[in-house]
């Protein structure tokens, strides 16, 4: 009874439910998209660092304050060490890294240089590494400004072999190859040789990370944490600490993005209780009669709060296909100018959203439902006489 | 207490009820000790200028509103006793409401109208729905079984809302201003139909300013300024007989 009434109600008034559930549908969509981007941020840093090969990063301080594109601060010589105390640990072998971000004022003139030695395995580092057109880095480009651009770098900047890479005033490498790998983060990167790189940026003998091998992955964290003892200056982090550090760092974007989602929920509830309020006072006598011939309170409780839910579940659901949609277009549009897809749209998200839609009906729906309980008869069957 | 109540089964009576009004101008007597069986079987019409008090009465007489002092009692049981949630199931299964225009739900269409306070009453859907075809067949309203309410005219809103004044078989029928914005003929009908409604034994209470209502009327009360006019009280209409109670 309760529920046919209020769906009657509703689709009596077909314009005014409509544009309700669509002032829904819109808060509940922004909001999907907002959080999307979180949950396609996690997949995106779980993707990438899947695809780094080694298990334990060293870097000269924390891991949050190392910061991409610093100036690399690590000696050359603290391989040596790492290599002489991790080596009954079961370390194999100890990469060094340089990172370089050169900026632009648009991501497709932004560039990621990644320094790694000449002479090494990069497959070891970057799983699924191939080269898909022209060469590879060899031990003979150890000193010469050459570059291997991944594919999605590549795309995205329109780049090919033989164009000049202008990383300072001073510094141009050659694209001699493209590359691709497992996860996005050699795809989205150019690779050149460590030395080259360090004299370009001014910075000899400093690396900015270094990546560790170990014999059994399984004991990274124990490997870690006995470096970490022996060298307590230093950050020591598995890929699983990365991780963790980033999920701090998307969380807090999740609050903030869920603060801004909240104003237009709350614009959405309000919207809700202010229609739902209306359609109580316009419907005082007809209340007043329902209740005359037998109905409890409790029961126009009932049918106001059941329309407003009702009205919240269809703008809730609607608001998730809108979510849909727009990550979708953020997602074309993230792909086009970093390569990456940077909205997800996950079950929790959607049960999440769906949960807020219900929420929000429950609580917009109270004050009018209350309203409604409260009529009294005989005030009610007498207006509008 | 023993009053005038205490006679007769399904008899519904007002026992020197007041009612007043507290407002900022001071207070308003809109009843001043009004007594008064209503019988089985019989239309009462109640009358009155505007202001007299007679919304006020069927207010308390229905159980919407309570009395200052006084009571009013139903079957031997003084209302004003009552929880709102006895009140409540009293008006579901016992009275039945026929107010002015527009009382019924306009979402839903004629045949639903009927059936809401069977519904409330815990009828299964098969019961209410042929339960609600007979009676807007018995006050020719079926052919408008499927319209809601502003698909119809107002003598056929007053006739379905008739109909659901009986959904659950009441003993009592209150009837406000029921002809009020009806054109003579709907009006006649209406009033016909009240009479029949009464012819089954129910207690029908009418109030109104229909002088055609009162003439159709088995008695007649007369408020004025809260107080029953002695010069009319409860004037039996010669005309008609009233109708025993079966």
């Amino acid at each position: 009874m309760i529920w046919s009434l209020a769906l009657h109600s509703l689709r009596h008034r077909p314009l005014r439910t409509t544009l309700t559930a669509a002032g829904i549908a819109i808060a509940v969509g922004s909001m999907v998209v907002f959080l999307s981007l979180g949950e396609g941020l996690r997949q995106a840093f779980a993707d990438e660092l899947s695809g780094v090969g080694a298990e334990i990063q060293i870097s000269s301080g924390p891991f949050e304050a190392s910061g991409f594109g610093s100036v690399p601060e690590l000696p050359l010589s603290t391989i040596d060490d790492i290599k002489r105390v991790g080596e009954p640990l079961g370390v194999i072998d100890v990469i060094p890294l340089v990172l370089y971000l050169r900026g632009g004022f648009t991501p497709d003139s932004s560039f990621a240089f990644q320094g790694l030695p000449a002479d090494i395995d990069i497959a070891g580092v970057y799983p699924g590494y191939e080269i898909v057109a022209g060469r590879g880095i060899t031990p003979e480009d150890a000193n010469r400004n050459v570059a291997v651009v991944g594919v999605q770098a590549a795309e995205r900047s329109n780049l090919e072999i033989g164009d000049p890479l202008r990383l300072s005033p001073d510094a141009t490498f050659e694209i001699i190859g493209l590359a691709d790998a497992t996860g996005g983060l050699l795809s989205n990167g150019i690779l050149v040789p460590l030395e080259s790189l360090q004299v370009a940026i001014d910075s000899p003998d400093r690396v900015s990370f270094l990546v560790v091998d170990i014999d059994d992955p399984s004991r990274a964290d124990e490997v870690a944490d006995a470096l970490g003892e022996a060298f307590p200056e230093l950050g020591v982090q598995t890929a699983g600490d990365v991780l963790a550090v980033i999920e701090r760092g998307i969380r807090i974007t999740d609050v903030v993005r869920l603060g801004i989602s909240a104003i237009a929920l709350i614009v959405g509830a309000i919207a809700v209780a202010n229609t739902v309020l209306m359609s109580v006072f316009e419907r005082t006598r007809e209340f007043g009669v329902v209740r005359a011939v037998g109905a409890r309170p409790r029961f126009l409780f009932g049918v106001v709060l059941a329309e407003s839910v009702l009205l919240s579940i269809v703008g809730g659901l609607v608001g998730v296909l809108l979510g849909f949609a727009g990550a979708w277009i953020v997602n074309i549009v993230s792909a086009d100018l970093i390569g990456l897809d940077v909205a997800a749209i996950t079950m929790r998200l959607i049960l999440f959203s769906l949960a807020v839609a219900l929420a929000m009906g429950l609580l917009s729906g109270l004050a009018p439902s209350a309203r409604a309980a409260r009529i009294q008869i005989a005030h009610a069957v007498s207006q509008g006489n | 207490m023993s009053g005038i109540s205490d006679t007769m089964s399904g008899m519904l009576a007002a026992e020197a009820v007041t009612r007043t009004y507290t407002t900022p101008a001071g207070d308003v007597h809109a009843l001043r000790g009004v007594s008064h069986a209503f019988m089985p079987g019989r239309v009462t019409a109640v009358m009155g200028p505007s202001g007299s008090g007679k919304s006020t009465l069927l207010n308390l007489l229905a159980g919407f509103d309570r009395p200052s002092s006084g009571r009013v009692v139903f079957d031997g049981v003084s209302l004003g006793d009552l929880p709102e949630r006895e009140l409540a199931g009293l008006r579901l299964r016992r009275f039945g409401f026929v107010f002015q225009s527009s009382n019924l739900i306009s979402v839903l269409p004629a045949r639903k109208n009927v059936a809401f306070p069977m519904g409330l009453a815990g009828l299964s859907l098969r019961e209410r729905t042929d339960r609600a075809q007979a009676l807007l067949e018995r006050f020719g309203v079926d052919h408008r079984a499927d319209a809601v309410p502003n698909r119809l005219s107002g003598g056929e809103r007053q006739r379905v809302a008739l109909a659901r004044a009986l959904a659950n078989d009441p003993d009592v029928v209150f009837a406000d201003e029921p002809t009020g914005n009806l054109d003579r003929s709907s009006g006649r009908e209406v009033v016909n139909a009240l009479r029949e409604v009464a012819a089954d034994g129910r207690t029908v209470i009418v109030v109104t300013h229909d002088g055609a209502v009162a003439d159709a009327a088995d008695v007649t009360l007369r408020i004025v300024d809260g107080e029953i006019d002695d010069a009319a009280d409860a004037s039996e209409t010669a005309l008609h007989e009233p109708v025993a109670s079966t």
